[in-house]
C-alpha cells in the first residue's frame, strides 16, 4: 500500500506540469482535473505545487472571481518547461521499461488484481 | 470531519514553520473548501478527498525546499579567521529572507561543534595571548627608541646651554639620529596599526564563538 501511495505522489508532480502547461489553472481546478484520472488525496496537492514554486519551475498570480475567494493561478517558468519535458520522456522509458518487465513475468502475474487495485478502492 | 477541525489540525501540524508561510498554505487549503462547496460538496467529503491534515503537515514541513537549509548552517559555523565575521554579518539579513523551517535541527547539530569551538578558541588564546601582550612590548619598545631619536637634538641643545663645547661631528650624529627617529616613527605608527588591526580581529573571533554559544 505505501508503494502505491509513493509512487502515485511522485507522478503528481508530472501531472501538475503538464496541466498547467496546458494553460494556467489553480490549485481546485488541477485537484479536479487529476482526480478525474487519478485516485490521490487532493491534498498532497498542495505540498507539490509549493515546491514547483520554490524551485522556480512555478509562478503564481491571484485573480479574483465574481463568485467564492480569489483564485491562486499556477504558470509554468520556461525552467518549469524544461523540467517538464524531462519529466515526461523519463517517465515514457520509465513506464515502457516497467511494461517490459511485466511482460516478460507476465504468466507468472494475474493482471486482473493489478487492474482493480488501479480503478478499485 | 469538519472543515474547521481539518484546518486547526493542519494548523498544528505547521506551528514550527515561519507564520507567513503558514498563513499563505491556510489560505489555499481554505479555498479549497470554498470552490468545493460552491460544486456542492460537504465539508466532509472535501476533507476526506484532501486527505489526512497530520499527513499534509508533515509533507508541507518537510518539502519547502532544503535549500536555504543547506546554506544556512554553512553561514553559522564559528568563524576561525578575523575576516570571516564579515561574511557572518551578511548572513543575517539573509536569514531573514528564507527562515528555516526546522530551527531546532541545525541548531543541535551545531551545538557540539560550537562547544568544541569554544574549548578551541581558550587553548588558542592561551598561546596567543601572551604572544600578542609580547608584541605590544616590542611596540611600546620601538615608540620609545623612536622619541628617543627624535629628541636627541633638543637634548644636545641643553647639552650645549649648559656650556659644553661645540662639536661639528657631533651636530651631524644629532642631525642622523633625529632624521632616523623620523622614520622609525613613521614605520612604527604603521605597524601598531597593522597590529592593532590584527588583536581586533582576534578578539572578534573569541567573541563570535562566545556569542554563538549563548544563541
Amino acid at each position: 500500500m505505501k508503494e502505491i501511495i509513493q509512487f502515485k505522489k511522485g507522478v503528481l508532480g508530472l501531472c501538475v506540469m503538464v496541466l498547467i502547461n496546458q494553460r494556467d489553472r489553480y490549485g481546485f481546478e488541477l485537484a479536479q482535473q487529476i482526480s478525474k484520472h487519478v485516485e490521490v488525496a487532493e491534498g498532497a496537492l498542495y505540498p507539490v505545487l509549493r515546491r514547483m514554486v520554490a524551485d522556480g519551475h512555478c509562478t503564481t498570480y491571484l485573480q479574483e472571481s465574481t463568485e467564492g475567494p480569489p483564485r491562486k493561478y499556477y504558470t509554468l517558468t520556461p525552467e518549469g518547461k524544461a523540467y517538464m519535458n524531462e519529466l515526461v520522456s523519463e517517465w515514457q522509458s520509465f513506464v515502457s521499461g516497467v511494461t517490459t518487465l511485466l511482460e516478460q513475468s507476465g504468466s507468472e502475474n494475474d493482471p486482473a488484481q493489478d487492474q482493480s487495485e488501479l480503478s478499485g478502492d | 470531519m469538519h472543515k474547521e477541525y481539518f484546518m486547526l489540525k493542519l494548523k498544528l501540524g505547521l506551528i514550527s514553520m515561519p507564520e507567513k508561510d503558514r498563513n499563505e498554505i491556510l489560505e489555499e487549503y481554505d479555498a479549497h473548501f470554498e470552490f468545493g462547496k460552491q460544486q456542492g460538496r460537504t465539508e466532509e467529503e472535501i476533507a476526506k478527498e484532501l486527505g489526512d491534515p497530520e499527513e499534509l503537515a508533515v509533507e508541507l514541513m518537510g518539502e519547502p525546499d532544503a535549500r536555504p537549509d543547506n546554506q544556512q548552517p554553512n553561514k553559522q559555523f564559528p568563524p576561525f579567521y578575523g575576516e570571516s565575521d564579515y561574511s557572518q554579518s551578511h548572513a543575517v539579513p539573509q536569514m531573514h529572507n528564507m527562515p528555516p523551517y526546522y530551527p531546532e535541527q541545525p541548531r543541535s547539530g551545531e551545538a557540539s561543534r560550537r562547544v568544541f569551538g569554544i574549548i578551541g578558541a581558550l587553548f588558542v588564546s592561551i598561546m596567543v595571548i601572551p604572544l600578542l601582550i609580547s608584541g605590544w612590548g616590542v611596540c611600546i619598545g620601538l615608540i620609545g627608541a623612536s622619541l628617543g631619536f627624535v629628541l636627541v637634538p633638543f637634548v644636545y641643545v641643553i647639552k650645549l646651554s649648559f656650556g659644553a663645547t661645540f662639536f661639528g661631528a657631533e651636530l651631524s650624529m644629532c642631525l642622523v639620529a633625529f632624521g632616523v627617529g623620523i622614520l622609525l616613527a613613521q614605520a612604527t605608527v604603521l605597524l601598531c596599526r597593522l597590529y592593532a588591526k590584527l588583536n581586533l580581529a582576534y578578539l572578534h573571533w573569541v567573541a563570535n564563538v562566545g556569542r554563538e554559544r549563548r544563541m
